[in-house]
């Protein structure tokens, strides 16, 4: 009905009125709003109805609560002059635990992301990816021909398709740019949801020269054009026409692409169909499987296939949204978001424990509030309703503080952790019952303490002031500051073992040099010229060295199976292989142990191995030069071994690896070393002399250092993140001391007062008021050490390469509360030790 | 018995004069006409409740009609109790006006 009264303001009303009454207002009103309707239009009409809902609302509110609502008007008084009165405590008692809240709100949005990655898939559920184990470890790659294989023999494979991502020179007529491009198969578009701008889901990679772009690369190389149908080229070399446009790939992807290209064109019949790797494989598996089972079935296939070398691999299935939180190699994220997890709860813990350590504190001085209520009627449920609700809306209250700095302090939360975090209420509910639930937790949690505790005197005796002298709560509130100081300490340690760990990370000598050493990805043309290439380059005076390799010595990452002499002839063990240029250990400055480096005279080189220390350590060699070593069937001697080096993350151990100069192999990674003094003229020559070879190349560099901190971003960026949520916890835990420091030095005036008369001296009171402190702080340490050892030595294990948790990380965490806590107290010791005793006994 | 408000005042004698019709909109036009600015519903609702709770008026429910959206009319009728509140402010009234003839105007 068109005319009928605004439904929600009806339904606004009806929250408040029943029965009669409700009918009664209803009545009246839309009959008034027919009359208004006629007399001046139905948007009047529309808006008069909603003026007087508005209008009525307050009243029936007022009418609803009656006595109760003028009880809660005299709560609320009570409440904000008792925060007006004590505005130091009530702001230090706020302020912690708005802060504590800010804390939570900004991890549990971190939390939230992290959790987020790769759940956009409506078949997640059924997503895994391939992997493969040789015995020792398991790796994300897969052969190419698994996927497909898998799909024709079982029928519990529904859809298959490989994701191996390379850089490609990709050029659209002058615009020419390197796009991360990945060869996928028909089936994709099918398993991944990656939702179309442009172009037909079901026909886009229909063909082998179809290519997808998402939204942001092309624009890239389009502009406003449209690029359906149009053709690109890659790599100079091959056509692709586009077929569609995908939405920009979300950052919480751990597949990540610009392009989606079919591997046929690319990577030739005989690699596509093999069985060697390159890349992951994906599957989608039917609803309902035993995954177990599955995994079992498909476990032997690369042995039943893949004749050539009888390795001992086996494949395995790796649930999808698992890829990202259970990483293969380095540190599980998931262990990051436990640890993060842990810190909310500790800071939530400390704030609280805050709130309810200075608001029992503060009871005594409340007591003949509650003796005077009682007397007057109130019943003990009344004071517990009072201050349940007291800290409930002082929770609130903070929690409107918190939010308000949290949208303050997003920006640069978001530069720390390089994340996009956003609180946004509207579509994110779960935050706001988060929330909600935060307050309304720390609210119960802070007030049930001292409304159970402060509800249970007995009004004679306050009145009469004889309570209070219990020793009860006092242990309570003891017990509290351990606990706090505790948690805070495990926080200080744990930060500064992860910072130690990392500090060893940034100072350990990798076993090779890579300071001032470029990296440059060759094209197709540069690699043929490749020898005049290096002699051009050389002929600057600010380049010393230059050499090449398949693989970048930071990530030396491939299967490949060897032979060597000793063993059964068709017996191969899989070892990882680097092609190398001549120059290249002397450019690293690798040192051999035995032997000697490849060299440019002797014609025979070009088949013969260079191996590592833990190749050597495999072989079983006690004199290993001169011995019959072979990769792929390609045979040659050992020549020289390598002393170890650290080639992936400190996280694993080093792995056995074999080097060779093999013309066969392109050795697509240009190291050039320059003068640290001369960096610029040195890059203007590299440029100039590569794109003189080649018209079509993109001149792209990286130093190898920045490659090699890159690697351990993720955890330099968490220990960044733990070292604030430290520091704030520890301030926070401050703030509750001071309070109660002020507090104690506050009701003890008396005391020292008196016995500065009797001639005590400033020192002798300032260790008095602190010495209780000073207990409490050292048995939280105690407590603390054994518990920061157990957790962070668990986390420093996963590293193959660590630092040990030495004794003076205890020391300085403990020296470091101790102090923190001495000058909060101290200072408010000192204050209290300064007044003239006449002013405190003169009262009363 | 404090002296009945003003608004109250005005309620009653609106409730006396609609005779048998004086519900929510007939009530809110007739002060209309009266004081010349239209009050809105919380305004004659509260007053209302509270000349209800002290037995000034009682209520009588109406026929539902159409336009009320098929709604009971919620009609009002003065008490004795009422008559008498209204009486005496009355009383009170012109004492005051013939009080201020005498002087205030009778000056001017």
């Amino acid at each position: 009905m068109k005319n009928a009264p605004p439904k929600f303001a009806v339904w606004l009303l009806s929250r408040f009125l029943f029965g009669l009454e409700l009918s009664e207002k209803l009545g009246d009103l839309e009959e008034d709003f027919l009359i208004k309707q006629k007399e001046r239009g139905i948007l009047k009409a529309k808006l008069w109805y909603w003026k007087q809902i508005l209008l009525t609302i307050p009243v029936c509110i007022k009418n609803i609560f009656g006595w109760g609502g003028i009880m809660f008007q005299n709560y609320l008084k009570i409440a904000v002059r008792n925060i007006k009165k004590h505005k130091a405590f009530s702001f230090i008692n706020i302020a912690g635990l708005a802060l504590g809240m800010a804390c939570c709100i900004l991890i549990l949005l971190w939390v939230q992301d992290e959790l987020s990655f790769d759940k956009f898939h409506k078949n997640g559920d059924n997503l895994y990816r391939l992997t493969t184990s040789d015995g020792e470890g398991t790796g994300s790659s897969s052969p190419w021909a698994l996927a497909q294989t898998l799909k024709k023999d079982y029928p519990e494979f529904l859809k298959g398709s490989r994701f191996i991502t390379r850089t490609y020179n990709i050029k659209y007529k002058e615009n020419k740019f390197y796009e991360t491009a990945a060869m996928v198969d028909e089936d994709f578009l099918g398993m991944f949801t990656f939702p179309f701008i442009k172009g037909n889901p079901k026909t886009a990679l229909a063909n082998i020269n179809s290519v997808l772009l998402t939204e942001e690369t092309a624009i890239k190389f389009f502009g406003d054009e449209d690029p359906l149908g149009k053709t690109i080229s890659l790599e100079n070399s091959i056509d692709l026409t586009v077929t569609g446009i995908l939405e920009n790939v979300p950052s919480n992807s751990h597949m990540q692409f610009s392009l989606l290209v079919r591997p046929e064109l690319i990577a030739g019949e005989n690699r596509i169909n093999g069985w060697s790797f390159d890349g992951p494989s994906y599957v989608l598996l039917k609803d309902g499987v035993n995954v177990k089972e599955v995994e079992k079935k498909i476990a032997g296939t690369i042995k039943k296939y893949d004749k050539r070398f009888n390795l001992n691999l086996t494949s395995g299935l790796q649930p999808f949204t698992e890829i990202y939180l259970y990483a293969l190699n380095g540190t599980h994220p998931v262990v990051y978001i436990y640890i993060f997890s842990a810190i909310v709860v500790i800071v939530l813990l400390i704030a609280c424990i805050n709130f309810m350590n200075l608001t029992t504190a503060k009871s005594s001085q409340r007591a003949k509030e509650i003796g005077m209520r009682k007397v007057i009627g109130a019943q003990r449920g009344d004071i517990i309703k009072q201050f349940l609700g007291e800290s409930i809306i002082l929770a609130f209250l903070a929690l409107v503080i918190a939010i308000v700095s949290v949208y303050l302090f997003l920006p640069v939360f978001n530069e720390i952790s390089e994340k996009e975090l956003s609180l946004n209420f509207i579509n994110n509910s779960e935050i706001v019952t988060g929330l909600f639930l935060i307050a309304l937790f720390t609210g119960i949690i802070s007030g049930t303490y001292p409304a159970l505790y402060l509800s249970s005197y007995r009004p004679v005796q306050v009145l009469k002031n004889t309570v209070l002298k219990g020793s009860g709560r006092h242990i309570f509130r003891k017990v509290l500051i351990v606990f706090q100081f505790s948690a805070a300490v495990i926080l200080i340690i744990s930060t500064s073992v992860i910072l130690k760990q990392m500090q060893y990370i940034r100072t350990k000598d990798m076993g090779f040099k890579r300071d001032h050493i470029l990296r440059v990805t060759l094209d197709e043309s540069l690699i043929q010229k490749y020898e005049t290439v290096k002699k051009e380059l050389l002929s600057d005076k600010d380049i010393f060295q230059v050499s090449a390799a398949n693989n970048i010595p930071l990530s030396i990452n491939s299967f490949n199976p060897f032979w060597w002499e000793g063993r059964a002839l068709e017996d191969y063990e899989t070892m990882n292989f680097v092609c190398v240029d001549f120059d290249y250990f002397e450019m690293f400055g690798m040192k051999m142990k035995y032997g000697r480096t490849f060299s440019k005279e002797l014609q025979s080189d070009s088949t013969n191995y260079i191996i590592n220390e833990a190749a050597l350590k495999l072989t079983e060699f006690d004199n290993p030069l001169g011995k019959k070593f072979a990769m792929w069937k390609t045979e040659g001697e050992i020549i020289g071994v390598v002393r170890d080096f650290n080639s992936n993350s400190l996280h694993d151990e080093i792995s056995p690896a074999a080097f060779m100069i093999y013309n066969n192999i392109d050795k697509r990674n240009l190291f050039v070393k320059v003068n640290s003094q001369n960096i610029p003229s040195a890059i203007d020559h590299i440029e100039k002399t590569l794109s003189g070879f080649s018209t079509n190349f993109i001149f792209e560099y990286n130093f190898l250092d920045e490659d090699f901190n890159e690697q351990y971003k993720s955890e330099e960026r968490l220990a960044d993140l733990l070292k604030y949520f430290t520091f704030l916890a520890i301030f926070i835990s401050c703030l509750g001391l001071l309070g109660l420091a002020s507090f104690i030095a506050e009701q003890k005036r008396k005391e020292i007062a008196i016995r500065k008369v009797l001639g005590a001296n400033i020192a002798r009171i300032v260790g008095d008021l602190s010495k209780d402190f000073v207990k409490l702080i050292l048995i939280a340490n105690i407590i603390a050490a054994p518990i920061a050892y157990y957790f962070m030595n668990g986390w420093i294990e996963s590293f193959a390469f660590h630092t040990n948790i030495g004794w003076e990380l205890f020391l300085f965490a403990g020296i470091i509360a101790l102090g923190i806590a001495l000058l909060t107290t101290g200072f408010q010791a000192i204050k209290a030790a300064n007044k003239n005793p006449v002013d405190n006994l003169k009262c009363e | 018995m404090p002296l009945i408000t003003r608004t109250e005042e005005i309620i009653l004698t609106a409730i006396i004069i609609l005779k048998g019709n004086a519900y929510g909109i007939t009530i809110r036009d007739y002060i209309k006409k009266v004081t010349g600015e239209e009050w809105s519903f919380a305004n004659i609702y509260d007053p209302l409740n509270k000349l209800t709770q002290k037995e000034y008026v009682r209520k009588i429910e109406g026929e539902p009609t159409p336009e009320r959206g098929g709604r009971r009319k919620i009609l009002y009728e003065i008490t004795k109790d009422g008559m008498l509140a209204l009486k005496e402010i009355q009383e009170v009234n012109k004492t005051i006006l013939f009080d201020l003839q005498n002087t205030a105007f009778g000056k001017l």
